[in-house]
């Protein structure tokens, strides 16, 4: 054992230099795995990070878009709210196509309400029927169902039948309808 | 080469004899004089004062120090021989002629060579018989000089048999004396003693005497009633009166048989010996030098050392003490020579190294020439190597710091905005919620059209002589029945340009697929033909 350690330590005097830089070497070697290791880590940290920052920069410089459109979707959706009919409030709802017969001097000649099919229990909407009669010239017909289908509360005709009046009356046409209304559930 | 200083060279000057081991650091230039700088004498086997010598004088060389050696083996050939030099092309005469005159069993053990004993030249393997000086040195001695050697740090660029150099130095002198008379060269060694005789046909090799230093001590044993040897060496080293008239007595076994051989010598050659010359006697023992000259009846030879330094180009540094006539063996290994140098240099490895030069070297046994740039070169590497794992490791901090600073940088970024990006989440589950919830509402209300917008476009389409009757509404569309008052052909005709105008019209093509003719029929007594319309839907692709 101690011969080997001469020989070694004869080898250390005759190459110093090769002895120390091997050395260096052997424990730069070692550190340096552990570098590159640690290296790959913040490597794949780094990006991530990054990544993550851009996303979040990417998304921060939409924000006012955001904030327009949510404005706009509140808007809408409070005059939706706003305008929402009652199942219950049977007369409301009846003086709504009453009004409009009103300003369009079209004949209601029957209009009823009729039941609605039940909600589920988160539903946002219900959709409340009705059942109407027409009777009048092409011109105030139209003019009722535009105004009808434009107004403030959203209506969706189901069906319709339109026809002449049964009176021998060429200008005279009878509209039959069923629509939907959008009410509170 | 680059870093291969051939300008100046420090290297040792090394001398093994049989009494002393003389050293010297000498520092020789391409053009001038070798420097001595530093010397020193030890005795024959003080290794250990050698090995502290070097660590003093040569500390900054602590690999192999270069050493030009000399050394006086136990057992050497140095004969002077009649050869047929064209048979020297044939490497088994010189081993013949040895094995035959010398009684050496094993010749091919031997380096041997052969020289002019004139010149100290190689002898060319041509022409006919001639005397030549036979010169081997067995390989075992060479390696355990060698090997004596390494183990000083010490590797021989030259391992000269170190009395060739001595004689030719000698011859030299003589001939640059102008001296007509020969000269003895005796080297007296523990149990005999060779002389060689320099004259004017070159170097001679009378038989060796039988008489060597062992007869000198034993005289002085007898003489001085000592029975120890160590007490008998302390006293022929302490060279007094007593000694000194008692010292014929000393050599007179070794004079005795020598004066034969030197009167041998002046018979046959008819050319007087003049001087005797003592090789290698250390200073403690020049003292043998006198008495033995007065035995033979010749004078001794007396040297001025510094004045011959001066003629074969060596010049000691200022402090070294002046060398005496001992160092002449060692230094006319480095004593330039009197012949000129050959045309052609010698190859670094071969025996023959100039006149009077006999390199018995086995490179195979040294570590490599090319050893300090081989040692270069590995450091060189390993440094390398050691270098670029430093700047491996040190990029890999850089970078790693780089991006470990990186990830600080975007994570204080995310943190600053967090408030903002909350805010933006809020707003965007508003928004979401609030368009669910028109979502929710449109697909409730949301009719296929207008009713108003259908019955207005139906009525921008409408040919002039069509009654319309009736509209019902049905799952896939609508059916549209009405009058058409126009004969059977024309009827046809105006109900599909009617169907195409209606298809072309941006709001019912938009809507309606198709628009089909389902009934068509004449009414009774009359020119007017009824119809119904389907008119089909789209499909709209989810």
């Amino acid at each position: 054992m101690s011969g080997l350690l001469q020989q070694f330590l004869a080898v250390v005097r005759r190459y110093p230099a090769a002895v120390i830089s091997l050395t260096l070497l052997l424990v730069l070697g070692s550190a340096d795995w552990f570098l590159w290791k640690r290296w790959g880590l913040l490597a794949v940290e780094s990006e991530r990070t990054r990544q993550e920052g851009e996303a979040m920069f990417l998304a921060l410089s939409g924000h006012a878009r955001i904030q327009t459109q949510s404005a706009e979707a509140a808007g809408a959706l409070a005059y939706i709210d706003r305008n929402l009919a009652t199942e219950a409030d049977l007369a409301g709802n009846l003086d709504y196509f009453y009004q409009i017969e009103k300003t369009t001097r079209v004949k209601l000649t029957n209009l009823s309400q009729l039941s609605s099919q039940p909600a589920a229990a988160d539903a946002a909407y219900l959709a409340i029927p009705f059942s109407l009669r027409l009777s009048g010239s092409y011109l105030q017909i139209l003019t009722y169902l535009h105004a009808l289908e434009t107004g403030p509360r959203l209506v969706h005709v189901k069906t319709y039948r339109f026809a002449q009046s049964e009176a021998n009356n060429l200008d005279g046409l009878t509209l039959d309808l069923t629509v939907e209304m959008l009410g509170h559930p | 080469m680059l870093f291969n200083n051939r300008n100046s060279r420090r290297s040792l000057l090394i001398e093994v004899n049989p009494y002393q081991i003389l050293v010297a650091g000498i520092d020789r230039s391409d053009s001038g004089p070798v420097t001595i700088d530093c010397a020193a004498e030890f005795d024959n086997g003080d290794e250990a004062g050698l090995r502290t010598w070097l660590a003093l004088n040569f500390e900054r060389q602590n690999a192999w120090v270069p050493a030009i050696a000399g050394f006086v083996p136990p057992e050497a050939l140095l004969q002077r021989e009649s050869i047929l030099p064209r048979k020297l092309v044939d490497p088994a005469y010189l081993a013949d002629l040895v094995r035959e005159q010398y009684k050496i069993d094993n010749p091919q053990e031997w380096k041997l060579a052969t020289l002019s004993p004139l010149e100290g030249e190689q002898v060319a393997a041509e022409g006919t018989q001639r005397p030549a000086l036979v010169c081997g040195v067995s390989y075992t001695n060479v390696q355990l000089m060698q090997q004596r050697l390494l183990d000083q740090r010490l590797l021989p660029y030259r391992l000269e048999l170190g009395v060739l150099p001595l004689l030719g130095a000698i011859a030299s002198h003589q001939k640059r004396a102008g001296e007509k008379r020969a000269m003895v060269v005796v080297v007296i060694e523990q149990e005999h003693t060779l002389a060689y005789i320099i004259g004017k046909e070159g170097v001679h090799t009378p038989a060796p005497v039988r008489h060597g230093f062992a007869s000198i001590v034993q005289a002085a044993r007898r003489e001085f009633n000592l029975t120890r040897a160590d007490e008998v060496r302390d006293r022929l080293h302490l060279a007094d009166d007593e000694l000194l008239l008692r010292a014929s007595k000393f050599v007179r076994a070794i004079g005795r048989d020598l004066k034969p051989l030197v009167d041998s010598y002046e018979m046959t050659t008819g050319q007087p010996v003049g001087e005797i010359y003592c090789a290698y006697l250390p200073p403690t023992l020049a003292w043998i030098a006198e008495p033995l000259a007065q035995v033979v009846g010749r004078s001794p030879f007396v040297l001025d050392c510094a004045a011959w330094q001066s003629t074969v180009g060596i010049a000691p540094a200022e402090g070294v003490i002046p060398f005496g006539q001992h160092w002449l063996g060692a230094l006319s290994l480095v004593a330039e020579g009197s012949a000129p140098a050959p045309d052609k240099a010698p190859r670094a490895d071969a025996a023959y190294q100039g006149p009077w030069r006999m390199d018995c070297r086995i490179s195979a046994a040294l570590p490599s020439s090319d050893l300090v740039r081989r040692r270069f070169i590995t450091n060189a590497i390993a440094v390398t190597l050691a270098s670029a794992a430093l700047m491996f490791t040190a990029w890999l901090l850089y970078i790693s710091q780089t991006l470990a600073s990186e990830t600080t940088v975007w994570r204080q970024r995310i943190a600053d905005n967090r408030r903002q990006v909350d805010a933006l989440n809020a707003d965007t589950q508003t928004l979401a919620t609030a368009a669910a919830r028109i979502e929710t509402a449109y697909k409730l209300m949301v009719p296929p059209y207008r009713l108003s917008e259908l019955l207005m476009a139906l009525g921008r389409t409408r040919p002039p002589r069509m009654q319309i009757e009736s509209i019902d509404s049905l799952e896939t569309g609508l059916v549209l029945r009405g009058t058409l008052h126009e004969s059977s052909d024309r009827a046809k005709i105006t109900l599909d340009h009617c169907r195409q105008a209606m298809l072309a019209d941006p709001l019912l093509g938009a809507r309606f697929a198709s628009i089909g003719l389902t009934s068509f029929s004449r009414r009774e007594n009359a020119d007017t033909f009824e119809f119904e319309l389907n008119f089909k839907l789209k499909v709209v692709k989810p």
